[in-house]
């Protein structure tokens, strides 16, 4: 019996590791190619051991690339600080009131997120240019609050109503408005679901291609279209390719590891009760 | 009630209008792009803007292409959504035990989901290259000749399905994952002594339970499908010869190649609709077949 069990998990583990192997290895494998010379890079087949180089990496940072990493993170970040001001008091709103077109309203707002962006993104172009708005960071924060804003709103509003009523009802007593609720009780005990709110709404902006595609110029393109353009030349060069995307992951490695814990709960807690 | 709780409760009311302002401003180019399906006015000139009613939609219906990227983006969605969850759910059934690997597995998983599309997409093309990528010399191991991933007509689809698998799979699989965490163990263990198999267990006792979770990645998988962007603009454009050519890359193509801003928001609006269409039945399904439901 315990031989057949033993058995199982390892043909279970080797599967899982198999899964993971395949989720890996590409990243891997761009991470090596960063640290390898041309002719290691072009080399056929493939090599696996070389002598590595940070030369791909000076060439990058040496370059417009940490521009586009500044634009992204003034953009993004930006994105995230507005969005988390007119997203969490309105996350809480929706939470605690008692309207009776409450539902809509928060579905509505969800609603943002299947939009194709591009059937906003085509009139902004235009908009834009007559605003003077066209390739400014204000320009490009205000449009990521188009995926920033229902992501920390629905996410929010699942944890706030996660906080026992209990506890309100206490701070209701001792004669707390809302405004107290939200900042003394309700953010202080939703804060790790609040966090990782913030880290899914600021990969989901910093992921993002299509409003820099269109709505950014020379002053403000973000690291996506870095990435995209340094495929799009006649010569690719392969080693300050790997090199920039590699940089370019880096936010979401790392919040992948932290994030595992929440990051399925702030999916699935505005849709599914437990 | 009292002075002070309707002071208060004009408080929640405050609380929300800055974001009701920011996203209600998203309507006003949504407006703008509808009114604009309906002339044939070019995106760089003001001149010929001219109100032609539904003279976009009527011609878009007729144009090959688009019937084509239609015929795309149908096959994509539906062999993606299809692959995503039968792989979702083999993975998330390996990694529903509580173990330090299945533990280290999980964060691991979803890194894909969580780097840009655009590097993701770039990765796939490197190890896609026909001519010394890394997936071709693979194969050669095997004496299997060189496969055309991207390049191809007949290969590009598919291999734009991949790259969409690897990145969104972790998706389907946290999800699902959660889903199985969830079934009552009393449950399995009541059904255990009665004698089930593995796959029965599965399928009357997991089964049900995971049925709002199966909805909510559906829903979230299916309308991100439909509106693929990202990984085949930054693989093949649409290419070769249309056979990737999903109805958002012609939306910004028409757009911004051909300078037609019309029939490019004619496209793009259809595209919205078709996600309003299923998403809305997706959510609709899921309150027939479960009191919980989505979005209660």
């Amino acid at each position: 019996m315990s031989l057949k069990n033993s058995a199982k998990t390892s043909l279970k583990n080797a599967m899982i590791l198999l899964f993971i192997g395949f989720l890996v290895l590409p990243i891997f494998w761009i991470f090596t190619m960063s640290f390898k010379q041309f002719v290691d890079i072009i080399a056929y087949p493939p090599k696996f051991l070389f002598s590595p180089t940070i030369e791909n990496y000076k060439q990058v940072f040496a370059s417009e690339f940490p521009r586009f990493l500044l634009n992204s993170i003034i953009i993004t970040g930006g994105a995230i600080v507005i969005g988390a001001i007119a997203g969490v008091p309105a996350a809480y709103a929706l939470a605690q009131a008692n309207w009776r077109k409450k539902e809509d309203l928060a579905f509505t707002f969800l609603s943002f997120r299947f939009a194709p962006e591009f059937a906003v993104i085509l009139p902004l172009f235009a908009i834009y240019q007559t605003l003077h708005l066209y390739d400014t960071y204000i320009g490009m924060i205000l449009v990521h609050e188009l995926i920033v804003l229902p992501l920390i709103i629905w996410i929010c509003r699942g944890f706030f109503s996660d906080v026992p009523g209990a506890i309100n009802e206490a701070a209701i007593i001792d004669g707390a408005t809302h405004w107290q609720r939200l900042r003394y009780v309700y953010i202080p005990i939703a804060s790790p679901g609040l966090v990782s709110a913030g880290i899914i709404a600021f990969i989901s902006s910093w992921n993002n291609l299509l409003f820099g595609l269109v709505l950014s110029g020379k002053s403000t393109q973000p690291v996506t279209m870095g990435i995209l353009q340094s495929m799009t030349f006649n010569q690719i060069k392969w080693g300050e390719m790997a090199a920039s995307a590699s940089v370019a992951a880096i936010p979401g490695i790392i919040f992948a590891v932290y994030l595992q814990k929440y990051l399925v709960r702030g999916i699935t807690i505005g849709a599914i009760k437990e | 009630m009292s002075k002070q709780r309707k002071n208060d409760e004009r408080a929640l009311k405050v609380m929300i209008a800055p974001a009701l302002v920011l996203l209600l401003g998203a309507l006003v180019p949504f407006m703008r792009g509808v009114w604009t399906s309906l002339t044939n006015s070019k995106l760089y000139s003001s001149q010929s803007n001219s109100f032609i009613w539904f003279e976009n939609y009527r011609a878009m219906f007729a144009n090959s292409i688009f019937l084509q990227g239609l015929r795309v983006l149908i096959i994509f969605v539906v062999s993606v959504l299809i692959i995503q969850f039968i792989l979702g759910i083999t993975i998330a059934h390996l990694l529903n035990t509580k173990t330090q690997f299945t533990k280290i597995s999980r964060s691991i998983l979803v890194i894909p989901l969580l780097i840009p599309p655009v590097v993701a997409s770039l990765l796939w093309k490197t190890l896609m290259w026909p001519t010394d990528g890394v997936l071709n010399w693979m194969l050669s191991l095997v004496n299997l000749g060189p496969y055309q991933w991207l390049t191809s007509p007949t290969t590009a689809l598919f291999s734009t399905m991949i790259i969409d698998t690897w990145i969104y799979l972790p998706f389907v699989t946290i999800i699902l994952l959660s889903g199985l965490q969830s079934v009552s163990q009393d449950q399995i263990e009541a059904a255990k002594l009665d004698g089930a198999n593995s796959w029965q267990i599965f399928k009357y006792v997991s089964l049900p339970w995971l049925v709002p979770y199966i909805f909510l990645a559906g829903l979230f998988r299916g309308a991100d499908a439909i509106k693929t962007f990202d990984v085949i603009y930054s693989t093949t454009r649409g290419g070769p010869i249309d056979s990737t050519r999903v109805l958002h890359i012609q939306a910004y193509e028409e757009g911004f190649r051909w300078a037609n801003a019309g029939s490019a928001m004619a496209i793009v609006l259809f595209l919205w609709f078709v996600v309003y269409a299923f998403s809305n039945t997706v959510i609709r399904f899921s309150k027939l077949r479960d009191n919980r439901g989505l979005v209660s």
